[in-house]
């Protein structure tokens, strides 16, 4: 027995203690049962003939800011979700602050460097209420054009 | 010159890494288990950035390698300040170098590049796995693996360059508070405080209430965002992260070469008017005392003992930190654990479990911190011959002992409780100062059994012998027994809190209290008993 090992065991403790307080000590959740009525991101460019919209990322996302936030409500506002953020371009990870109701989309440094064009979707597991946004590096005199 | 660097590079060489006779085939054997240990971590590193990736959802490209080589590389720097400042200017081989027919500046650069043969082999086991890992999981191509071949020696040339320059600094920093006792003292709460303040203000961004999947989730996000965002501090080692993965290659390979050769000649000029003075005031025998205290006389015998300890301490603060480092995390455990349990939607059950834990905790931190008297007896090695030839009672020096040890572990766990109190106003304030009195009384009894431990059975001989307390019985013996006792007060908390909780904080401290006066008999009469009889 040493002081090391003493340190050890009271980190040890420690965590334990946490899982115990947390497993045995604690009183039963109770969450709401209100339901999602609209999911929406607010901030954006402009829209194509679709409604889709668009954000230009140019001058915000660069080799040495790597992270586009992109912040979304909901309503009501103390709705029961389950909020999932996904998008189908590799290179980009994404990450979900549902407390902050924040999503972050990490670039790397090629999907930076060939300037790509991404669309997150943003969606409530528990209505599949959804709501998209593309991130592009809009290069000048370019328009948007409709699907057909 | 560069053969005189040649030489003491070798001399030195040869005198710290394991020589092998000429056509011995134990080399082969030594080089083929290092192999097969890079082998096998760099198979760990892929399978744990794999388990990044694909179960944690971290984002593993570029900005992650940056990241990894920042943090393993500033590790590498703080490991090499500590190092350097030992090797460079405090190392017992100065005196033979500085005899020899060679310059100042020819040392330094020897003890450089010997430190960088050593610090290149230590790196091998830790970037060729992360490095290589990092190219599976990404799928890099040949200018990636071909980039690493000379990343691999630039490395330790940056951080030993950076390490080298700080510790010019550091060594005369240490040099002068070498010769102020008290700043050093000063200092070292200053560190504790301040460290106090910045656990308490991470700790406070951990939203309430606390839900663990929730933390969790948090917590992967932050270090997420935090490693992604620290790549813009990474300076030289954003470039080297850039350069492996094409991202302007040449104009990053020519910072790289230019920041290793900046190193290199700041080095060199910085250390050729330096290094000989700071070298000459590190050692030991530079100290010189100008001002010549008056002897102070006690009246008494106790107090003489007592005033000894002080000096002791005054004198070797690194033994003090030694003896007491553990209590002061004492403050850092109780604040972030309690605020913790304080955060989630406790139960009345949890928060008699949280009294129970708390109780637990403490003691067993508290209970470790006692070695100092576990060894008393101990550490006066061959002096303790001569003490006893004195026409005293000298078991007084006994008491003085377990008096200092008892008033500075109060001090200590005061100290921490008022800070726990203080940055924790949710938590009742009458269980904090009762667990306060039930820990100081536990803590005093298990003074005396450590103390009567070490009078029982002194390692004098093997102290004079070796100078060191390293593998002690008695410590071992003494930290043993705190942690049963911590166990043993825990199980009695359970009754105590959970069972009879209206009279729960007398049972505890009542017992404590039986406990501590049931020790003080027992090692009042084996001091008695025992302290004429221990010999050298």
């Amino acid at each position: 027995m040493n002081k090391k090992i003493l340190l050890v065991l009271v980190l040890v403790f420690s965590i334990f203690s946490i899982i115990l307080i947390a497993v045995w000590g604690t009183l039963p959740e109770n969450p709401s049962n209100i339901e999602l009525e609209t999911i929406s991101i607010a901030e954006y460019d402009e829209t194509n003939d679709d409604g889709d919209k668009f954000k230009n990322v140019t001058d915000i996302v660069t080799e040495n800011d790597n992270i586009y936030i992109i912040e979304y409500t909901i309503f009501p506002d103390n709705a029961n979700v389950d909020i999932q953020a996904t998008t189908t371009a590799e290179g980009i990870n994404i990450q979900v602050d549902s407390i902050e109701r924040k999503i972050y989309v990490i670039y790397d440094l090629q999907s930076i460097a060939n300037k790509r064009t991404i669309t997150i979707q943003i969606k409530d597991k528990n209505t599949q209420f959804f709501d998209e946004l593309t991130l592009w590096f809009k290069t000048p005199d370019v328009i948007i054009v409709p699907e057909i | 010159m560069l053969e005189r660097i040649k030489i003491l590079t070798l001399l030195q060489l040869s005198n710290k890494s394991r020589m092998y006779v000429k056509g011995s085939k134990r080399i082969y054997t030594h080089i083929a288990i290092r192999t097969a240990i890079i082998i096998a971590l760099t198979v760990a590193v892929t399978l744990a950035l794999h388990v990044l990736k694909n179960i944690l959802y971290i984002p593993v490209n570029e900005f992650l390698l940056i990241f990894l080589l920042m943090f393993t590389q500033g590790l590498n720097i703080v490991v090499s300040i500590v190092s350097l400042v030992s090797d460079l200017y405090q190392s017992k081989d100065n005196q033979i170098l500085f005899s020899l027919a060679a310059k100042n500046d020819e040392i330094f650069i020897s003890k450089i590049l010997v430190y960088y043969v050593n610090e290149f082999v230590r790196n091998l086991f830790l970037l060729i796995p992360i490095l290589i890992g990092f190219g599976i999981i990404s799928g890099l191509g040949f200018l990636y693996y071909f980039s690493l071949t000379f990343v691999l020696f630039f490395l330790p040339f940056i951080s030993i360059g950076i390490a080298a320059f700080i510790s010019m600094p550091i060594t005369f920093f240490l040099n002068f508070i070498k010769r102020h006792n008290l700043l050093s003292g000063i200092l070292t709460l200053l560190f504790v405080l301040l460290t106090f303040y910045f656990t308490y203000y991470i700790v406070n961004q951990i939203p309430t209430p606390i839900r663990i999947v929730q933390l969790y989730n948090r917590f992967v996000l932050s270090l997420s965002l935090a490693i992604q965002k620290t790549v813009k501090f990474g300076t030289i080692y954003t470039a080297i992260g850039k350069m492996l993965f094409g991202y302007n290659y040449l104009l990053n390979l020519l910072f790289l070469i230019l920041t290793v050769s900046g190193l290199g000649v700041l080095n060199y000029l910085v250390s050729k008017p330096v290094y000989f003075r700071l070298m000459s005031f590190s050692q030991e025998n530079t100290i010189t005392k100008k001002i010549k205290n008056k002897p102070f006389e006690t009246r008494t015998l106790f107090f003489t003992f007592f005033k000894k300890e002080f000096t002791i301490a005054r004198r070797s603060l690194n033994e003090l930190l030694n003896n007491y480092g553990l209590l002061l995390t004492l403050p850092f455990f109780m604040y972030i654990l309690n605020y913790i349990y304080m955060g989630m939607n406790r139960s009345s059950f949890g928060n008699q479990v949280v009294l129970i834990l708390n109780v637990i905790i403490t003691l067993l931190i508290v209970t470790g911190s006692n070695t100092a008297s576990a060894t008393a007896i101990t550490k006066e090695g061959y002096e303790f011959v001569l003490l006893k030839t004195a026409p005293y009672n000298t078991s007084r020096m006994a008491w003085a002992k377990i008096i200092f040890n008892m008033i500075f572990t109060f001090l200590m766990i005061a100290f921490s409780f008022v800070l726990f109190a203080q940055a924790l106003p949710v938590f009742p304030k009458d269980n904090i100062w009762l667990l306060y009195v039930f820990v100081v009384i536990v803590n005093s009894g298990h003074i005396l059994w450590s103390f009567q431990i070490d009078l029982l059975a002194p390692k004098l001989s093997d102290y004079a012998a070796t100078g060191s307390i390293t593998n002690n019985q008695n410590v071992s013996k003494s930290l043993s027994i705190g942690l049963w006792l911590s166990l043993f007060f825990g199980v009695i908390s359970i009754f105590a809190f959970v069972f009879a909780k209206d009279i729960g904080w007398y049972i505890m401290i009542g017992l404590a209290t039986i406990f501590l006066l049931y020790r003080l008999f027992t090692f009042h009469t084996y001091l008695k008993a025992y302290f004429d009889d221990i010999e050298y």
